[in-house]
C-alpha cells in the first residue's frame, strides 16, 4: 500500500469513527479538549509515520493500539478518592450528572481491576469494539480478550454489589 | 457476537448499562487529509529558487540604479584614453583595415567586400611634423597619406581636394584637434564597461545601429591598448578594421 492510499484509508476510518474513537481517549482522560488533541496528534503521527515496509493489516486495531499508548502517556493521575468515602458511594449508586461525575464514576469502577481486564473493558464498551480487535489492539487472542472482559465484570459485580 | 457472548451480556446487563455513557461528548473535529508532504529536494529548491528570484531582482534593480555610473565610466574612460592619445608626442598604431584597392582619384575605401590590409598610423603631436600618416600596402604598391593639421591632405605625395572621404576625416579631427565629446556623440550612449585583470574594454554602437566597437584600455595608464570596429548589420559580425598594436612615445 502506498503511503497516499494508507492516509486516505487512515483519514476515511477516524472520520467515520470519529465519535467511538473520541468517546473511547474521552473516558481514559477525562477531557473533552485533551482528547482531541490526542485525536489530532495521533492522526497526524500516524499519518506522517508511515513505513510502506511495514502495512497496516487491521485499522481499527493499528489505530486503537496507537490511541491506546497516546493515552497512557498522557495520563493524569485521577482525583484520589477512598473507595469507603460516602463520594464514591453517591457516585456509584446514583446517576451521573454530568461528563465529569461519569468519568470519575467509571475510573473508580475500573481503577479496581487489573488492568488488562480494564482496558478491555474501555474498548468494549467505549470504543464499541469487537473482540477480534480488542485481541489484535491488545496482542492478544479473542478469547483471551473475551475471558478477560468477562473476568473484570465479575469483579466488578462482585465488588459492587449494589449494581 | 455468538449466543453465548449475547447470554453473558444479559448476565452483566445492569453492570454494564452502568459503564455505558449517558454524558459521554461529542466531538465536532473533522479529519482532512494533510496536503502532500513536499520532499526535502523540493523544499530546498524551493528556497533556492525564492533567493535566486530576489538575487535577480535585487541584480536587475542594481543595474538599473548603476546603468548611468556605468555608461559614465564608459566616457570617461574612452575620454582618458583618446586623452593621452592626443598628448603623446607620437603613437603609432598598426592596424588591420578592410579596403577597396585605392585608385588615383580614390585612396582608400573602407568597404565590407574589400580585404583586411594592414595599415601603419603615426600620429604626431609636436609643433614640427604634427599630422597623421597613413601606409599601406595594396597589391604591391604602397600607399601614403599624411593628414596636416590644418586639414589639407597629401596622398602619394599629391594634394588631395576632396577624395578623403569626410567621415574619415571628420572622425580623426574629432579625436586629434576637438574635445573628446564630440567624439562620444557619434555613438549610442549606451556604452558598456567591463573590468578584466588589468585592463578596461568599454563597447558601443553608432547610433544608427549599423557599427559597433570594442575597445581596450589599460587599467594603469588609462591608455588605449586595443581596438576593434565592426559592422553589426551583419551576422556574424564583419570586423572592420581591428588595432594589432598602439606604441606610446612620450
Amino acid at each position: 500500500m502506498d503511503r497516499h492510499k494508507f492516509i486516505r484509508q487512515l483519514t476515511d476510518y477516524m472520520e467515520s469513527h470519529k465519535q467511538q474513537l473520541f468517546r473511547y481517549v474521552c473516558y481514559h482522560v477525562g477531557s473533552a479538549a485533551d482528547a482531541e488533541d490526542i485525536l489530532h496528534d495521533v492522526y497526524l503521527r500516524m499519518a506522517e509515520g508511515y513505513d510502506a515496509s511495514c502495512p497496516v493489516g487491521n485499522m481499527p486495531g493499528y489505530v486503537y493500539r496507537s490511541l491506546f499508548n497516546a493515552c497512557v502517556s498522557n495520563a493524569r493521575s485521577v482525583r484520589c478518592l477512598s473507595l469507603d468515602s460516602p463520594e464514591v458511594e453517591r457516585l456509584i449508586s446514583e446517576p451521573s450528572a454530568s461528563f465529569e461525575d461519569e468519568f470519575l464514576r467509571v475510573s473508580i469502577m475500573l481503577s479496581g481491576l487489573p488492568e488488562t481486564c480494564s482496558e478491555v473493558i474501555r474498548l468494549r464498551i467505549y470504543g464499541s469494539m469487537t473482540f477480534d480487535n480488542i485481541a489484535e489492539v491488545l496482542g492478544v487472542s479473542a478469547a483471551t480478550a473475551k475471558r478477560r472482559y468477562y473476568q473484570g465484570l465479575e469483579l466488578l459485580r462482585l465488588k459492587y454489589d449494589v449494581l | 457476537m455468538n449466543h453465548s457472548t449475547d447470554q453473558n451480556e444479559k448476565d452483566y446487563g445492569r453492570l454494564i448499562e452502568a459503564l455505558t455513557p449517558k454524558h459521554a461528548p461529542v466531538t465536532r473535529m473533522k479529519f482532512v487529509m494533510p496536503r502532500h508532504r513536499r520532499s526535502r529536494l523540493a523544499r530546498l529548491l524551493h528556497h533556492v529558487g525564492r533567493v535566486a528570484a530576489v538575487l535577480v531582482i535585487g541584480v536587475g534593480i542594481g543595474l538599473l540604479l548603476s546603468r548611468p555610473d556605468t555608461t559614465v565610466a564608459a566616457e570617461k574612460t574612452m575620454e582618458l584614453g583618446i586623452e593621452k592619445l592626443r598628448s603623446s608626442k607620437r603613437c603609432r598604431i598598426e592596424l588591420q583595415a578592410r579596403m577597396l584597392p585605392s585608385t588615383h582619384i580614390r585612396p582608400f575605401r573602407l568597404s565590407p567586400d574589400g580585404e583586411m590590409t594592414p595599415v601603419v598610423m603615426n600620429y604626431y603631436s609636436d609643433s614640427v611634423n604634427a599630422g597623421i600618416t597613413l601606409d599601406w600596402v595594396v597589391q604591391g604598391q604602397q600607399h601614403f597619406i599624411r593628414i596636416l593639421p590644418e586639414g589639407e591632405v597629401y596622398f602619394d605625395g599629391q594634394k588631395l581636394e576632396s577624395s578623403v572621404p569626410a567621415d574619415f576625416l571628420r572622425g580623426m579631427s574629432v579625436i586629434f584637434c576637438y574635445d573628446s565629446k564630440k567624439f562620444l556623440d557619434m555613438f549610442d550612449r549606451r556604452l558598456i564597461v567591463d573590468r578584466d585583470g588589468n585592463a578596461t574594454t568599454v563597447n558601443g554602437w553608432m547610433k544608427d545601429g549599423t557599427v559597433g566597437f570594442s575597445t581596450q584600455f589599460s587599467d594603469y595608464g588609462g591608455r588605449l591598448t586595443r581596438f576593434i570596429i565592426s559592422d553589426v548589420s551583419r551576422k556574424p559580425y564583419l570586423t572592420m578594421m581591428e588595432a594589432t598594436s598602439i606604441e606610446y612615445f612620450d
